[in-house]
């Protein structure tokens, strides 16, 4: 069954700290959140450079622009869904002057399953991936969230992060190369293919093993670049592997999935499956595992999906 | 009291330390007399990054100040023809806004007297002008600072010849790329944030330097500006000085009929700033409380102009 050894926070502050370190002109940005989000583990090694706003996001992202204008750079942390409140300071402020803001949404998607519908956001991709100038991340594991997060320092501009609470798996070995703009490609398959991001990467390789014992061989794609998309490996997977599966826990509206749906349109018109959240909103619980559950999200539920899908091609 | 002043963000114990050997005290006497000057209200704690840090409060700053035998009237003679220099550049001002039908006219126009006394100040002051830092959070007042730096040379003819074209750097809405400006903007209440980054960036380097921001009365509704306020002021951010343009007036009426500014004075003062005031709307009124505002130490300073008697219409 699902087996989760380690935390998306945890991995966010050990690079925080790692970068505090090996970059000088990098601050983190608070809004009274640092100790769920593990920022706290910057604070209190870098305390100068912490800059604590309190409760007011829109302050946040102002604060972080004139850093940035500065030639600091601005690492502000908080939950994803309260970042949504300043998205117009993000388009207006950041994203219009190009400003290198580095913005990081913990506890997205089902990850903050206690916490329940208010915290819950599956709007995220679709409202960062719009904005001109923004690239937008969604690492799938401890690894990746290390790795692209320091690749985020060196490359300038705007870049929007999103990473959940805990309930992380471990993808990678640290020697594998997980690269910015270049998706992954964790196991190869002819029959169909499944692209995910973030968390869902791991219910995907599972459920690419279920599919196995039905003599379906699935590509599973781990998508963890959503803005740029690396359209050469979307392309590659309808000519060999169609069709496309997106599996993700975000809105099916705007997330990963749109965003697929609208390359292949035009390039190569191929069938193109969204599931995620259909266009509704989240629900408490006490337990990650059923909440999955409750939104058709284990792999068991997901391989009798696709199962389906399958039989009615 | 004065090591407290220059201080810009000891612990208590370390100012203590300090006092008791420079003049040989024992510190038991001074932890007495510290209490005696906080129950008198002359010095206060404040937190930043979970270290008590003491400073003077305004009561303690300004007695200090009248110990020290500084004059009541601080600000020296202020040269009158800054004031004739509104008459030639509003002029100026409406020739320019001639092209685009006199968009934003009234707003730049009770703007322009605070910009021509920011540059006039600085300039009369040795201050290079053409590092001035103005975030324009009122950004539709934007045709104001093209006005006031094409006199200060700073924009040239030709630049102000393609005026409000397109990829032009003079927009009617202040972008980046234009001289002085630090970032664009347009949308309201967001200024005071970008400000204060910019202000604890030039603190953590150690540099000197003034960041100036205009914000108008009506963007005083958004919860963005009250937001950053507190925190000017929660990070002692004495490199801001923020304007209000008090012209009474936003875009469809009466400020106060169509949300609460006053008690605006009483307003800021809560939120921890220093809070001037100008009597009306004449640039060597706002230098004179310029140069009051910039020899304050410690936390943001605000400064009310009143440009009611400017305003014409609604905008």
């Amino acid at each position: 069954m699902l087996l989760y050894n380690n935390s998306f926070r945890e991995a966010l502050g050990r690079a925080l700290v790692d970068a505090g370190y090996a970059y000088r002109n990098m601050v983190v940005i608070d809004t009274d959140l640092s100790k769920s989000t593990r920022a706290i583990y910057f604070a209190e090694q870098f305390p100068d450079r912490f800059i604590q706003v309190g409760i007011s996001e829109q302050d946040a992202v102002g604060t972080a622009a004139g850093l940035a204008i500065g030639n600091k750079i601005p690492i502000l942390i908080t939950y994803s869904m309260f970042l949504m409140r300043a998205w117009e300071q993000i388009r207006n402020t950041i994203a219009r002057d190009n400003l290198n803001v580095k913005i990081v949404g913990t506890h997205s998607g089902l990850s903050d399953y206690l916490d329940g519908s208010s915290h819950q956001c599956f709007e995220d991709i679709a409202l960062m991936r719009v904005i001109p100038n923004f690239k937008v991340l969604s690492p799938s594991d401890t690894v990746s969230t290390y790795s692209l997060f320091m690749q985020m320092l060196d490359n300038q501009g705007p870049i929007y992060m999103r990473l959940g609470r805990d309930n992380a798996s471990t993808l990678y070995e640290d020697e594998d190369e997980v690269q910015l703009g270049k998706a992954n490609t964790l196991v190869d398959g002819d029959d169909l293919t499944i692209i995910s991001h973030g968390a869902m990467v791991s219910i995907a390789l599972q459920v690419s093993n279920l599919l196995k014992k039905h003599h379906v061989s699935a590509r599973v794609i781990d998508m963890h670049t959503i803005k740029p998309m690396d359209v050469d490996t979307v392309i590659k997977a309808c000519v060999d592997a169609p069709p496309i599966i997106v599996i993700e826990d975000h809105n099916v509206i705007g997330g990963l999935g749109g965003a697929i749906a609208e390359i292949v349109t035009t390039i190569r018109p191929t069938k193109v499956i969204r599931i995620g959240l259909n266009d509704r909103f989240g629900t408490g619980s006490t337990n990650y595992v059923s909440l999955l559950e409750y939104f058709g999200l284990t792999p068991k539920q997901l391989k009798d999906r696709i199962m389906g899908v399958i039989n009615e091609v | 009291m004065k090591t407290l002043l220059t201080a810009s963000g000891p612990s208590l114990n370390s100012v203590l330390r300090k006092i008791s050997e420079t003049y040989n005290i024992p510190l038991s006497t001074l932890k007495f007399h510290i209490s005696i000057l906080s129950d008198l209200g002359l010095i206060e704690k404040i937190g930043r990054n979970g270290t008590k840090i003491v400073r003077l409060s305004k009561l303690g700053v300004k007695i200090l100040r009248l110990m020290d035998g500084e004059s009541l009237n601080p600000v020296g003679n202020i040269p009158r023809d800054v004031d004739n220099l509104q008459i030639t550049l509003s002029k100026e001002l409406d020739k320019l806004l001639r092209k685009i039908d006199g968009f934003h006219l009234s707003s730049s126009l009770t703007t322009l007297n605070i910009l021509i006394a920011i540059f006039f100040h600085r300039q009369s002051s040795h201050m290079d002008i053409h590092k001035t830092k103005i975030v324009l959070s009122k950004g539709h007042a934007a045709p104001a600072l093209y006005t006031v730096l094409k006199h200060f040379g700073i924009l040239s003819e030709r630049e102000m010849k393609n005026a409000f074209e397109q990829e032009s750097i003079i927009q009617t809405h202040p972008i980046k790329g234009c001289p002085t400006i630090v970032s664009s903007s347009g949308s309201l209440g967001q200024g005071l944030s970008i400000a204060n980054g910019l202000a604890i960036r030039l603190k953590m380097e150690r540099e000197e330097d003034f960041i100036y921001v205009i914000m108008g009365d009506g963007e005083l509704d958004e919860g963005q500006v009250w937001e950053s306020m507190a925190t000017s002021s929660t990070h002692g951010l004495d490199n801001i000085i923020l304007f209000i343009d008090r012209n009474g007036k936003q875009l469809t009426g009466e400020t106060e009929s169509i949300k609460k500014k006053e008690p605006l004075k009483d307003r800021l003062n809560a939120f921890g700033w220093e809070v001037f005031e100008t009597p009306d709307a004449k640039p060597s009124s706002i230098i004179r409380e310029i140069i009051k505002a910039e020899k304050i130490r410690g936390w943001p300073k605000a400064i009310i102009v009143n440009t009611r008697n400017l305003s014409q219409n609604y905008y």
